[in-house]
């Protein structure tokens, strides 16, 4: 008996031994995953995911532990892709990291080809912006759609009822109100002293402008993704621009120069009201004026851009935010693990990312989680999901954008004509982009 | 013995002169090569000849930008003499009073210390556009206005010129000073023995003393202001539209904005050309005029 006691406390002090020696030869992999400013919850759902990924390889007897080295910035998003850039010229790029220029940086060659991920788990069009040449480079992490911010309380001081002002989304995408009756409304609601301002919009240079120019019927891509000058449509728009500023002044003219801070609040605090952008700037618009999500909820809604005489359809434009591979990282397979893994099993994670971001899942199952019908920004506008248009992968787009707000700022402030902006645009894109790269209508 | 000092000299100059090589010679000389490429955001570098300065000149902003540039540094220039003059003679020959005089200097020192971003902010907030801003505030409360007045949007150009010439002053304030202090007293008397009054001294004593100074001055705020943009990028980043838009600037956006490096490189190179011609005028008609002296 005693014998056999001693002979079972042998084998256990082996197995334990032989355990400890097992665990210390698992090699550890330490990733280095790199991302630019608020939403961590992209990187850090990575980082979550590793975890259950190192579950998983133990399970199925792989000794790896996969482990993280973060590098978090907060730069301009063209200062963070020049110093990926850069590193990744020097052999110091990160393994992992968050995309924003995806045709420069695929340009440059340093995204790894991630075509072969299993993309049937992901929202139609999910991966547009992130497809080069019929190559896909990246993941995207959600799917925040860009729309019009609306304050209902200003329409319930105009004279609408609570139940008129809530259903106004419904009447945008059924058709019945348009662009025209929305720019209408905000001349309307500014007239009668129910708000101070009638629409707003971001004070730098952004693809928001797109969206407008998109309901006004004007293109700036083809079908292959390349840079498109409609005349006509630009023409349009900023005419839409000047008029907003100086002749309906639903618009200040200084809107520009105003900056963000000043921007969220008139959005938040019906001083204006409505304002267009993406959807994640909830987080920023109801932080300025000191509301959580629903409080926010109770006094902003969200609605399409509406049909227009130029644009049969209402439609949301899905902007997402991804995470890339660098192509000469050490561990191509393990980093393709850790996007498999967020995309088929821990989308939970995801769902959770854009819960707290306030935008739709770019992953079908993770839109049916209760992180995502229960949140009370997000859960009354997953009908846009059938209206969104994603946009391809645009080079050059950035210097569109750029001579877009060149021409905003100076027809808000009544220094230039429509029809002067749209000559000035056409010269500049004409100098700063190559052939290839545009094309005029 | 002569040769020993020699190489002495030599070796304690060498950690200099390597620096000033990897700094300044070295990126100098990339500029140049960088200006007939299509360096881009992806690094790659591609030879494309004239193509960025056939670019410059046809792009319909440039004349815009010189006329900004000629503005701005010919409005600062001569601001900054005519201040600096009128400081430095009422500091140092109508001030008796060492430490008054010293003591204004050390004010007009205060915008030149103070970083340019602080300054810069303090002027933005100066002339806010919201009725909150300080100028604004005042306009509205003295005139009766109900609106604000977006101010760095209606006078943009002037608006950094003031702000550039506060941080002119001191310099030149202080140069002028001591030039005037070394000139001997014997030339006041006498001026004033003969009658002549304090407007006739200033004209035709002070300033004849001050020439070089001026000169020196002037030369050296003109590369200054030439190649400064820092100011004009906090306050107004050139705008609205291109209106304070400045060609050391415009070489800036072009670079680190756009992502146009070689494009960028072409602008400051013409930039560095015009510098250079016109060091080398100023150096011509400084020769010439010593030369006039001399042979009087």
């Amino acid at each position: 008996m005693k014998k056999g006691s001693k002979l079972v406390s042998l084998l256990l002090v082996l197995a334990l031994t032989l355990g400890i020696c097992a665990s210390a030869s698992a090699e550890t992999i330490t990733l280095k995953i790199a991302h630019n400013y608020d939403f961590v919850t992209i990187p850090n759902a990575v980082i979550e995911a590793a975890e259950r990924l190192n579950e998983r390889y133990a399970a199925e007897g792989k000794d790896i532990k996969i482990e993280f080295e973060t590098d978090y910035q907060r730069i301009s998003w063209t200062e963070y892709t020049q110093n990926l850039i850069f590193a990744y010229k020097n052999g110091d790029c990160p393994d992992i990291f968050s995309v924003s220029d995806v045709p420069t940086m695929a340009a440059v060659g340093m995204l790894l080809d991630i075509s072969e991920l299993n993309t049937d788990a992901f929202v139609d069009g999910a991966f547009n912006a992130y497809t080069v040449d019929g190559v896909t480079y990246a993941m995207p992490f959600d799917l925040p759609v860009r729309v019009i911010y609306y304050n209902k309380q200003v329409l319930v001081n105009y004279g609408w009822t609570l139940e008129e002002a809530e259903a106004l989304p419904a009447k945008v995408a059924a058709g019945e109100f348009t662009w025209e009756d929305f720019v209408q409304l905000c001349a309307d609601v500014k007239n009668a002293g129910a708000c101070t301002w009638g629409l707003a919009h971001r004070p730098g240079a952004g693809n928001d402008f797109l969206d407008v120019l998109q309901t006004l019927g004007g293109r700036y891509y083809d079908e292959n993704g390349k840079l498109v000058f409609d005349e006509a449509g630009v023409l349009r728009f900023f005419q839409f621009i000047y008029d907003a500023a100086n002749t309906l002044e639903i618009t200040p003219h200084d809107l520009s120069q105003q900056g963000w801070p000043a921007i969220n609040t008139m959005a938040g605090d019906g001083s204006c009201f409505a304002y267009y952008g993406p959807i994640y700037s909830s987080t920023y618009v109801a932080a300025a004026v000191e509301k959580d999500p629903e409080t926010f909820a109770k006094d902003v809604a969200f609605m399409m851009f509406p049909a227009s005489q130029y644009n049969d359809k209402p439609f949301v434009v899905a902007a997402p935010q991804g995470m890339a591979i660098n192509a000469n990282t050490k561990y191509p397979e393990i980093c393709k693990d850790l996007l498999a893994e967020l995309a088929n099993n821990s989308y939970d994670l995801l769902a959770n990312h854009a819960s707290t971001i306030f935008t739709l899942s770019s992953v079908k199952a993770a839109n049916e989680l209760e992180a995502i019908t229960t949140n009370p920004i997000v859960a009354n506008t997953t009908y846009m999901a059938d209206y969104a248009v994603t946009v391809p992968s645009i080079d050059g787009l950035s210097t569109y954008t750029s001579e877009l707000h060149n021409n905003i700022v100076q027809l808000e402030l009544g220094q230039i004509t429509p029809e002067e902006a749209t000559a000035n645009m056409k010269v500049q894109l004409e100098l700063n982009l190559d052939e290839d790269e545009i094309s005029f209508e | 013995m002569k040769r020993k000092n020699n190489l002495q000299a030599y070796a304690f100059l060498t950690p200099f002169l390597v620096l000033v090589t990897l700094l300044y010679i070295l990126p100098a000389i990339l500029t140049v090569v960088m200006a007939f490429t299509g360096l881009d955001k992806t690094f790659e570098w591609s030879f494309v000849g004239i193509k960025n300065f056939r670019r410059v000149f046809r792009d319909p902003n440039t004349p815009t930008i010189i006329v900004n540039t000629l503005i701005y540094v010919g409005v600062c220039i001569t601001g900054t003499l005519i201040i600096d003059l009128f400081f430095a003679i009422m500091t140092t020959y109508f001030i008796k009073s060492e430490r008054s005089s010293s003591l204004f200097k050390g004010i007009l020192m205060i915008p030149m210390i103070t970083p340019a971003v602080v300054y810069s902010v303090l002027w933005v907030w100066l002339l806010s556009s919201t009725a909150d801003g300080f100028l604004n505030k005042l306009f509205m409360g003295l005139t009766g206005a109900d609106t604000p007045v977006n101010w760095i949007a209606k006078y943009p150009m002037q608006v950094v010129i003031c702000a550039k010439l506060l941080t002119s002053i001191a310099y030149g304030t202080i140069i002028f000073s001591s030039a005037i202090k070394s000139i001997p007293e014997n030339q006041f008397k006498a001026a004033r023995v003969d009658g002549a009054r304090e407007w006739e001294i200033v004209k035709s004593i002070i300033l004849p003393n001050l020439r070089f100074h001026v000169m020196f001055i002037a030369l050296w705020e003109t590369l200054g202001l030439l190649t400064d943009y820092v100011t004009i990028l906090l306050i107004t980043d050139g705008g609205p539209g291109k209106a304070s838009e400045t060609w050391a600037l415009s070489a800036y956006h072009k670079a680190f904005i756009d992502g146009k490096y070689g494009y960028g490189a072409a602008i400051s190179l013409i930039l560095i050309l015009v510098v250079l011609v016109l060091m080398i005028a100023i150096s011509i008609v400084n020769a010439r005029m010593e030369r006039r002296n001399a042979d009087a």
